[in-house]
């Protein structure tokens, strides 16, 4: 017995002894991130973190790459924080969620490292998302917006121009599905399904009407004829001008792009991660996609702000290592490097002026054009139950359940009754 | 090691562990439910702290028209599957008990679809239905009995049909496998008299296999009809809840609210409405299905 005792001293003893060689050994920072677009956007994120390892020979990056939609993820960091998981270190988070997490306390203030210098090194809009009372909580990665995608080839083959208003793409749509007699083919596709992209697109029409959900201060407004005017616009794209299909309602985000890159269609609504993609390998659209806004409505072009930022977690064991790699993603290496292969809008000032950019990626001018006048969503602290209450309301109406009128209306109540209004 | 332990004492000994974990993962987490049910607690405004909001929650659960929504979906999508389950699990245990070759093999085969993860039975469904790329369409398109895309997920009444063909198909096999554990204990001399007495197959059907398969039927049926009131992984995968939220079962709308919206103390209370929903159920099958003496 007395011999086992010593042996575990002994055992214990070594164990301590170790410790200060353990210490010595590589941090392990583990990021997690959504790769909207699959296998060729998180190959470039592979490539960053071998990078940024081989710079950085301490420390090690475990990469955890999820897939699905914005929403899907949100609901994993919901869970992981809940439980104050430590295990992460790193996260992507979308533009609409600082606010609801930086309250809950998830995520850790960066104002220590992320200094009011280097934020000028950025796009202002980027840094305002991500400001909330006065602390900075994450770092902009890429922007983004919703984009207008065209078809140059058929445009050319038919000759029209790129649509600049909603009547002009729904005219155009029909022609050049009409001339090609392709089954196949179809007009326009935006994102149907119940997701926030769903949300976005009526935003949009909206907007391009000069409608609003709320007015600047803060009443709702969407039930004054403009949201049911935006709304009867999405459901005669698929009844009446018969240019998107009725399927559409099940789509979200990355299997429009992947049906679009498939040669299916002629417009699309999406953001601008599918622009890299079109023209990479399996597309069947390569060199044939052009962007421009989204076309008009009786007020003008309006697009969603969107975009991803990094951020560090509040329970992570190691967050000035996890602030560093931030530091490189968004980078100016980092953020060419992405440019470059994924087309990304950056968010950094120098990288749009980078000569190798603006050779390899001379869309960016449009895209920045559109990303600089692209409008953030409803401000309001419960951003995702308004967004929920919009994406059930529309689909309700989109899939037939109710009539438009019912469901703008049904909007507007349930948005009154979470404001207090 | 001096004296002897009652049996008594032995029989608490041997409980402890399972009497210590029902407490962890069964007792506590229901006490702290009720007790969440009657706090605020929003994890999004946490300078709000959780001041104790009485019966709040549960008012607001009430008049709540999407809490009486999903309640409905749920109280059909029970009845429809369960009973759906129940017919064809019975078929099923019929059919395999009268296997006289390859009985465990097929045994094991008809439980496949059962050790599926249901979020990936989820996921295989929503393709199978998937309206452009789909099996299901194809095989209707092919046949003649559809010309054209069917939008099975984007309507309504369609994408209800379809969560319950896939959660029909998950469970049945469940339900057989308990029934057929009852087949096997019902005495093969009681066909025989039956048989003797001049029953036919059906009147020994009626006679003699249903009443002694009641036991089995009650705990199939009890075991499945939880089941299908917390469902949510099947139409989460699915459907999401949608269309618009035709779908979205009481569970999911919970899981929307607590860890969407991350308003536990709301979410709190609907899971306790949903286990007094439970608790109905059980009890009502209890007194109408249980064996008598």
């Amino acid at each position: 017995m007395r011999t086992r005792l010593l042996a575990i001293a002994a055992a214990l003893a070594m164990g301590f002894a170790v410790l200060p060689v353990s210490a010595q050994a590589p941090v392990t920072i583990t990021w997690s991130t959504l790769a909207t677009g699959g296998p060729i956007v998180s190959d470039v994120y592979r490539a960053l973190v071998q990078q940024y390892e081989r710079q950085n020979p301490g420390v090690r990056v475990n990469l955890q790459i999820q897939p699905g939609t914005s929403g899907e993820q949100l609901s994993r960091y919901v869970t992981l924080f809940a439980a104050k998981d430590s295990s992460v270190d790193l996260i992507s988070i979308d533009v609409i969620w600082p606010a609801q997490m930086a309250a809950a306390g998830w995520l850790a203030p960066l104002d220590q490292w992320f200094t009011r210098e280097r934020r000028e090194e950025y796009l202002p809009g980027g840094i305002r998302a991500n400001t909330i009372g006065g602390k900075i909580y994450g770092v902009p990665w890429y922007a983004d917006a919703g984009l207008f995608y065209y078809r140059k080839d058929l445009l050319e083959k038919h000759r029209a121009r790129v649509p600049v208003t909603w009547d002009e793409m729904i005219a155009t749509a029909q022609r050049i599905v009409a001339a090609e007699a392709n089954p196949a083919l179809g007009g326009f596709l935006f994102q149907g399904a119940r997701i926030e992209a769903l949300a976005n697109f009526f935003f949009e029409v909206l907007w391009s009407n000069g409608g609003d959900i709320l007015d600047p201060a803060g009443k709702v407004i969407v039930d004054n004829g403009k949201g049911l005017e935006a709304l009867n616009f999405m459901l005669d794209l698929v009844r009446r001008h018969r240019v998107t299909p009725p399927g559409v309602t099940t789509l979200p985000t990355d299997d429009t792009r992947a049906i679009f890159q498939d040669g299916r269609f002629v417009f699309l609504r999406n953001w601008t991660y599918a622009y890299g993609l079109f023209q990479g390998e399996g597309s069947n659209v390569v060199g044939k996609v052009g962007i421009a806004p989204l076309p008009r409505g009786s007020v003008g072009s309006a697009s969603t702000l969107g975009g991803w930022q990094l951020a560090v977690s509040n329970f992570s064991r190691n967050k000035e290592a996890a602030y560093r790699l931030v530091e490189f993603l968004t980078g100016s290496v980092a953020q060419k490097s992405m440019a470059v292969q994924l087309s990304t809008v950056p968010t950094r000032k120098d990288t749009f002026e980078d000569a190798v950019v603006k050779q390899r990626a001379p869309h960016y001018p449009d895209m920045l054009k559109v990303v600089l006048n692209a409008r953030p969503r409803p401000q309001i602290a419960d951003y995702p139950r308004l967004s929920s209450i919009v994406q059930t309301n529309l689909h309700a109406a989109l899939t037939g359940l109710v009539s438009p009128e019912e469901a703008i209306t049904r909007m507007a109540r349930e948005i009154r009754s979470l404001l207090g209004q | 090691m001096t004296g002897q332990i009652t049996q008594g004492e032995l029989a608490a000994i041997l409980l402890l562990p399972c009497f210590a974990f029902l407490v962890v993962f069964a007792i506590y987490p229901v006490f702290n439910a009720i007790w969440t049910s009657l706090h605020h607690l929003r994890l999004d405004q946490p300078h709000l702290g959780t001041p104790f909001v009485g019966l709040r929650n549960f008012a607001r659960a009430f008049g709540d028209e999407y809490t009486w929504h999903s309640i409905r979906v749920t109280l059909v999508y029970t009845g429809v599957t369960v009973s759906a389950q129940l017919v064809l699990g019975l078929g099923l245990a019929l059919v395999v008990n009268r296997l006289v070759r390859a009985r465990g093999f097929v045994r094991a085969a008809v439980l496949l679809p059962w050790t599926m993860a249901p979020v990936l039975a989820g996921q295989m469904w929503r393709w199978l239905f998937n309206d452009q790329a789909g099996v299901v369409n194809d095989l209707l398109n092919r046949t003649g009995l559809v010309q054209g895309q069917i939008i099975w997920l984007g309507s309504p009444v369609l994408a209800f049909f379809a969560v319950t063909v896939a959660a029909t198909w998950g469970a049945a096999s469940y339900m057989a496998l308990i029934l057929l554990a009852g087949l096997q204990g019902i005495p093969d001399d009681l066909y025989e008299a039956a048989s003797l007495d001049g029953a036919s197959p059906l009147q020994a059907f009626l006679a003699v296999t249903l009443p002694l398969l009641r036991s089995a039927i009650m705990v199939s049926l009890v075991l499945r009809t939880l089941g299908a009131l917390q469902a949510l992984d099947l139409p989460f995968a699915m459907t999401g809840g949608g269309p618009g939220n035709a779908t979205e079962t009481f569970a999911l709308f919970i899981y929307k609210n607590t860890f969407q919206f991350l308003d536990f103390g709301y979410g709190a209370a609907l899971s306790v409405i949903l286990v007094v929903i439970a608790l109905g159920f059980a009890g009502t099958y209890y007194r109408v299905l249980a064996p008598r003496d």
